[in-house]
């Protein structure tokens, strides 16, 4: 899509739709808190491009994301659930260490996603929009409005955040 | 817009495993080997059908999991599931967010296998059989699986396509360290229904995309020919298309363009336009061009009398 | 130079101009620290890339309409035959009246092409560049 463009509503839903509902799953951990957030992302996509006018579309859609993302969680006046980390999990049913690839997989998943989750909220959103979205550092600086410094040092130290917690 | 700066280090983490289903039949076995060996080579490809003849000298380097071709009309690199093209020293990137697995069409079986040299190497020409018949003839090196000599056959086992190497070095090459693409488009996958068939003589749709604003992108493939559809709500005929050459299936008239590598075909129908390219012999084609929507006169009175005369 | 701390990230995302790249690189020739770190950093942004894409749950996109609807098809004859008679008579082509550009080639060329080099499975070649 160029920029030069403002595209439909329809066609907004159809590209980046999935992209906005794994960003939301990505920050909340929970499939329902994501649907309901990427709907009214939706929503507000629909009134806001009325008044769109051609420019940056993308800094425009993960600003109008990450507001959705903030009004709804302030809210709900709580933090996003932090599920158990995967290790206390299988301890407290009693499963065992599987050598199944696709479980290990799974499990894998799940420690990512706690570890993600243990982040605090502007790491976490530098994290999610730059490696499950695949904004550039200039892009996130618009989307959360910090210098690019910032967002260098959020991604960067949020990664090495995430790794002590994986290790 | 997205810009990425592609490095070895990016497409080692960007890379996914798009390895097809383990097959046992020794024709998968081998095609998926041909597309994992890393190696530099020079060719030609030509492609002949009837009077329409096109070839192009081109260059190609696999390395690292990432693929580049040089040709005529530019350079084409794949790493993962982006794939950039570059016609004027600026890549220009698509990324494709999604697409299903390779599976080889069960009406292919392998024919005879003969020792034979080329380029100086070791090599084992191979016959493909398409429901007996032969459709493929190759030379593939024995050391990496690569095809050094590639025919496609039409039904009356005339060549409809043919790509030689005339230079071939295995083994890991050099890319550029760092490459700057700009990241034009994503191909999403469209949820919405398509009429296009599931399957369509012998090829199954493997992916449906949107594709612009108001179009459709339906990929096709039977594991060794692949085509795409596009389906247009638009009207008028593509500039490139004016001088193409009008052929008729089943009495229809549609218009082709034949590039060295692929087919080009083109028609109206009522209440869409279409676009197919790709790679299939032209039996083939002919195949599924009887199943997809078939050419009519455009135009809001034709419509209309058909609609109360049937 | 110091050690280069959120640099190290900002060289996996391709975030550095080529002089900062090339100090990066020469620091980490000689720092074990800094290449331990990298190697966690790195391993954890490919995790987190690797994370799978989860399909939208049915019901949050708009939906399209039928291609063809049958049903409908005597209502839209009617219609039609009055908006073809008004047409004729202000001797308006409604067909062509607001016909949108042909196809862009170059964006379908573009996608075909993506389509087949992310994942080939066999393909004889692939030097075709763009919209013939």
């Amino acid at each position: 899509m160029t920029d030069e463009t403002v595209p439909s509503w329809e066609e907004v839903a159809h590209r980046y739709g999935r992209t906005i509902y794994n960003f939301a799953y990505r920050l909340t951990g929970d499939r329902d808190d994501a649907y309901d957030l990427s709907q009214e992302v939706l929503l507000r996509v629909r009134k806001g491009l009325r008044s769109y006018r051609p420019g940056s579309f993308e800094g425009w859609l993960w600003r109008i994301t990450r507001n959705a993302f903030i009004d709804e969680t302030r809210r709900r006046k709580r933090r996003p659930t932090v599920p158990l980390p995967e290790a206390d999990r299988s301890a407290a049913m009693g499963t065992a260490p599987s050598a199944d690839e696709a479980l290990a997989a799974v499990r894998l998943d799940d420690e990512i996603q706690s570890a993600l989750l243990a982040l605090p909220y502007d790491f976490r959103e530098a994290v999610v929009l730059c490696d499950v979205v695949g904004l550039t550092y200039d892009e996130i600086a618009e989307t959360a409005g910090v210098p690019v410094g910032t967002v260098r040092s959020r991604i960067h130290r949020g990664r090495a955040m995430m790794r002590e917690r994986l290790a | 817009m997205r810009r990425r700066l592609v490095s070895a280090l990016a497409v080692a983490a960007v890379l996914v495993s798009s390895a097809a289903p383990a097959a046992a039949d020794d024709l998968s076995d081998m095609l998926d080997e041909a597309t994992d060996a890393e190696y530099h080579g020079t060719g030609v490809v030509m492609c002949t059908w009837g009077g329409d003849s096109s070839a192009a000298s081109y260059e190609v380097t696999r390395t690292d999991g990432m693929t580049m071709v040089e040709g005529p009309g530019g350079s084409a690199m794949a790493y993962g599931g982006v794939a950039a093209t570059s016609s004027d020293g600026g890549w220009s990137g698509t990324e494709v967010s999604e697409w299903s697995d390779w599976l080889l069409s069960d009406r292919y079986t392998m024919g005879g296998a003969t020792a034979t040299t080329r380029l100086g190497r070791d090599a084992t020409l191979v016959v493909v059989l398409d429901e007996g018949k032969p459709r493929l003839r190759m030379a593939i090196d024995d050391e990496t699986g690569v095809p050094l000599l590639t025919e496609v056959l039409d039904a009356d086992g005339g060549v409809y396509r043919m790509a030689v190497l005339v230079s071939f070095t295995p083994g890991p090459s050099d890319m550029p360290d760092d490459m700057d693409v700009e990241m034009t488009d994503t191909i999403a996958p469209m949820p919405a229904t398509t009429t296009l068939p599931e399957s369509v003589a012998g090829y199954r749709r493997a992916d449906v995309y949107a594709a612009g604003r108001d179009s459709i992108h339906a990929f096709y493939s039977d594991g060794l020919f692949s085509f795409s559809v596009f389906e247009s709500p638009r009207t008028g005929l593509p500039a490139a298309f004016e001088r193409a050459t009008v052929f008729e299936v089943s009495g229809k008239r549609y218009r082709r363009l034949v590039t060295p590598t692929s087919v080009w075909v083109h028609w109206d129908a009522p209440d869409r336009s279409y676009l197919l390219v790709g790679d299939l012999p032209p039996d083939h084609l002919m195949g599924v061009l009887q199943r997809l929507p078939a050419p009519g006169q455009r135009g809001f009175l034709v419509r209309l009398w058909r609609a109360l005369f049937g | 130079m110091t050690h280069p701390g959120d640099l190290l990230s900002a060289l996996l995302d391709g975030e550095l101009t080529a002089a900062e790249r090339r100090d990066v690189h020469t620091h980490l020739e000689s720092c074990a620290r800094c290449r331990d770190e990298y190697e966690a950093v790195r391993a954890t942004r490919d995790a987190v890339r690797e994370l799978p894409l989860l399909d939208l749950p049915p019901g949050l996109l708009p939906t399209p309409a039928p291609a063809r609807r049958p049903v409908l098809a005597r209502a839209w004859t009617w219609a039609a035959a009055g908006a073809a008679a008004a047409a004729l008579a202000i001797g308006i082509g409604l067909a062509t009246g607001s016909a949108p550009a042909p196809m862009d080639l170059d964006t379908f060329a573009e996608h075909h092409t993506a389509r087949v080099l992310v994942q080939p499975g066999f393909q004889t070649v692939r030097a075709d560049v763009g919209a013939p």
